[in-house]
């Protein structure tokens, strides 16, 4: 068990050191516009995260995530370019598409025990090929400006997409730390026997945070395609791995049991302020990755050896 | 019409030099103040992007000789990622430069962000790989324009193996654009100038070298003798044509000719197995594109003929702006056993 309220106020002495050096670096960092401009480009990545830490706190990884989010914007753009449906109703119906999709990886790894890691990258790759193939490579393009205002536009100048993140962030930290739902998930991932002999309800749990998965990786699909005028085939391709980074910069574990969304909050935005920080400062993306990987490393080493609970670590000794 | 030719390039001439001579009068200081131009390819590490970054550096560094110093910075994601390509282009707003270069991972994606850039008051300009709203960007660099590109490639068909030749193609999927046009185009110029030669098949290896390198060989098997060339119109196919050719011990009795870079092709061209391989010059685009930004935010050697734009691109001269807001590289370029070793990429 790692202890979540030390991982939390680290994260956020990591943040203001972060904002700190960055201004240092480049005097372009501390602007509001630029920052808010930045955190919304983080928001598609900052809704994903959320249900991925729900899902590694039971013990699971949903790899498919990001090819959801491909799929549902092409059966977005589809369907309002082919079938004629309004903007928002075709959105609607990409969020619950990507919920079924999420539905079918909770069906593969509740019902039929086929491990999460390996039954989610078959669905990475099917969602994605069907992403591809449906429109065969091809983006949808043309969408109504009054959807484009989703991704572009702001109200008291907090852009939507961000409010959106926030809502959403909020919501499920209450779910996570505050109700039932929440302590099962933990239970689950610290102990998945134990809990089905305990009466919790192992399988319903897992279906319902895969099929959350879904209906967010569609709802950051429906942003996604505002944000970039198109809904693309490969849109986020190879984006899963920064979700699930994040998640573990937030302090998720990646075993089981320990976990918390203000946390991954905090993960997804020091990612995000770190890598602007150093281009605005024209440091090499290559280097940025050296230096993100290595945060990443030293934080888990930190959550394994530092950031346990009192009473665990003695136990262990 | 001769004449007149004559006329716009002495005209050309005479602007450029005078706008050069204007330049050094008017200047209290010898110095411009510097501009800032920031160049973001599709991904950096690939020798493609290195040879367009080293085009900019050397106009970079002609320019600072000119008294045109530019502020330059090569920025972009390690790996083709159109969401970090995006990240990268909002911080470089950010820091408010004068020009963006880019080469979009994605046409349709890049779009928005481009506006803001341009919206900002940042010359915009593409090279390698345009976005598909125009209005997105000030201008684009075109390498080299598909019919160029597909004549040059019938052309080399009928000089090494006969105007009547029976030849096979190889592209990448039936739905890629860029193929397809060139195929369209080599058909219509077969049509009107070799009326004899044939296109047997047309294999798609998707982009893979191991499909691609297995097209090959069904071409080999299924039209052998009958086929005379394979011409492979993706990067990833020339080799693997080459390598198909070679295994069969074909070699000299099949030419193969396409698309690829230098680095690709070495091998085969230094061992005779393929003869040429066409594509174009990315130094120079490197070149043309930087040229081209500082010319648009200095408002200088761009030109107005005949109500027709011309932008200067340094030893590469001028370079006619057509309706797009587009500006082509030149010719296509050959690669061949005396001159593949010189470049890297």
């Amino acid at each position: 068990m790692r202890d979540i309220k030390k991982i939390e106020f680290v994260l956020l002495g990591i943040l203001v050191a972060v904002f700190i050096m960055m201004s240092f670096l480049s005097k372009a960092f501390l602007n509001i516009p630029t920052l808010l401009q930045v955190m919304q480009e983080s928001a598609e990545l900052g809704i994903m995260a959320i249900p991925m830490t729900m899902i590694m706190i039971t013990g699971g990884i949903d790899l498919s995530i990001t090819s959801n989010l491909a799929l549902s914007g092409i059966m977005m753009g589809l369907s309002w370019k082919f079938l004629g449906l309004n903007i928002w109703v075709a959105a609607l119906l990409a969020i619950i598409l990507g919920g079924v999709a999420g539905l079918f990886n909770g069906f593969l790894v509740a019902k039929l025990r086929i491990p999460a890691l390996l039954s989610t990258l078959g669905t990475w790759a099917a969602y994605a090929g069907l992403a591809m193939g449906i429109v065969s490579g091809r983006s949808i393009t043309g969408f109504p400006q009054s959807f484009l205002n989703l991704g572009e536009g702001s109200f008291a100048s907090i852009p939507y997409s961000l409010l959106i993140w926030a809502f959403i962030a909020i919501i499920f930290y209450v779910i996570v730390a505050k109700t039932s739902f929440g302590r099962y998930l933990f239970a689950i991932g610290n102990n998945e026997m134990g809990s089905i002999y305990s009466g919790v309800p192992v399988k319903k749990v897992e279906i319902t945070i895969y099929t959350v998965a879904g209906l967010l990786a569609g709802l950051a699909a429906v942003i996604y395609a505002s944000r970039t005028a198109s809904a693309a085939p490969t849109a986020y391709s190879g984006g899963v791995l920064n979700v699930i980074a994040a998640s573990v910069l937030g302090g998720t574990d990646v075993k089981g049991g320990s976990g918390t969304i203000l946390g991954t909050v905090l993960g997804v935005l020091i990612i995000s302020l770190i890598s602007s920080g150093l281009t605005l400062a024209n440091i090499q993306s290559t280097i940025q990755e050296v230096i993100i990987g290595t945060i990443l490393v030293s934080s888990i080493i930190f959550y394994e050896y530092i950031g346990k609970k009192k009473n665990v670590k003695e136990l262990q000794k | 019409m001769k004449k007149g030719t004559y006329l716009l390039v002495l005209v050309l001439l005479s602007i450029s030099i005078m706008s050069v001579a204007a330049f050094g009068q008017g200047a209290t200081k010898p110095v411009a103040d510097p501009i800032t131009i920031y160049m973001v390819p599709k991904f950096t590490g690939a020798p493609y992007f290195t040879a367009c970054e080293n085009g900019a550096l050397q106009a970079v560094k002609e320019l600072k000789e000119l008294g045109l110093p530019v502020k330059f910075y090569y920025m972009g994601p390690s790996v083709a990622n159109t969401e970090k390509e995006i990240q990268t282009l909002t911080n470089i707003i950010a820091l408010h430069p004068d020009a963006i270069l880019y080469s979009a991972n994605d046409a349709q994606a890049l779009v928005p962000v481009l506006k803001r850039a341009k919206a900002a008051g940042i010359k915009v300009v593409g090279f390698d790989s345009d976005v598909a709203d125009a209005s997105a960007r000030d201008l684009f660099v075109n390498q080299v324009d598909f019919d160029a590109l597909a004549r040059t490639l019938i052309d080399l068909v009928a000089k090494n193996v006969g105007s009547d030749a029976d030849i096979a193609i190889i592209s990448a999927n039936p739905h890629a654009t860029n193929q397809n046009a060139w195929i369209a185009s080599m058909k219509k110029y077969m049509a009107k100038d070799y009326s004899k030669m044939h296109i047997l098949t047309i294999q798609y290896g998707g982009d893979f070298t191991n499909t691609s390198y297995q097209n090959a060989q069904t071409i080999i098997s299924a039209y052998y003798p009958k086929v005379k060339a394979i011409v492979a119109i993706t990067s990833m196919a020339v080799p693997a044509a080459a390598g198909a050719v070679l295994e069969n011990g074909l070699k000299g009795k099949i030419y193969v000719v396409g698309l690829s870079t230098p680095n690709d092709m070495k091998k085969y061209v230094n061992g005779g197995v393929a003869k040429d391989v066409v594509l174009w010059n990315p130094i120079d685009l490197g070149y043309l594109a930087l040229y081209a930004a500082n010319d648009l935010v200095r408002g200088m050697m761009v030109s107005k003929v005949n109500g027709v734009e011309y932008i200067a691109g340094g030893k590469l001269g001028f370079r006619r702006v057509s309706e797009d807001n587009s500006i082509l590289l030149g010719k296509p370029f050959i690669f061949t056993k005396e001159n593949i070793n010189q470049f890297d990429f």
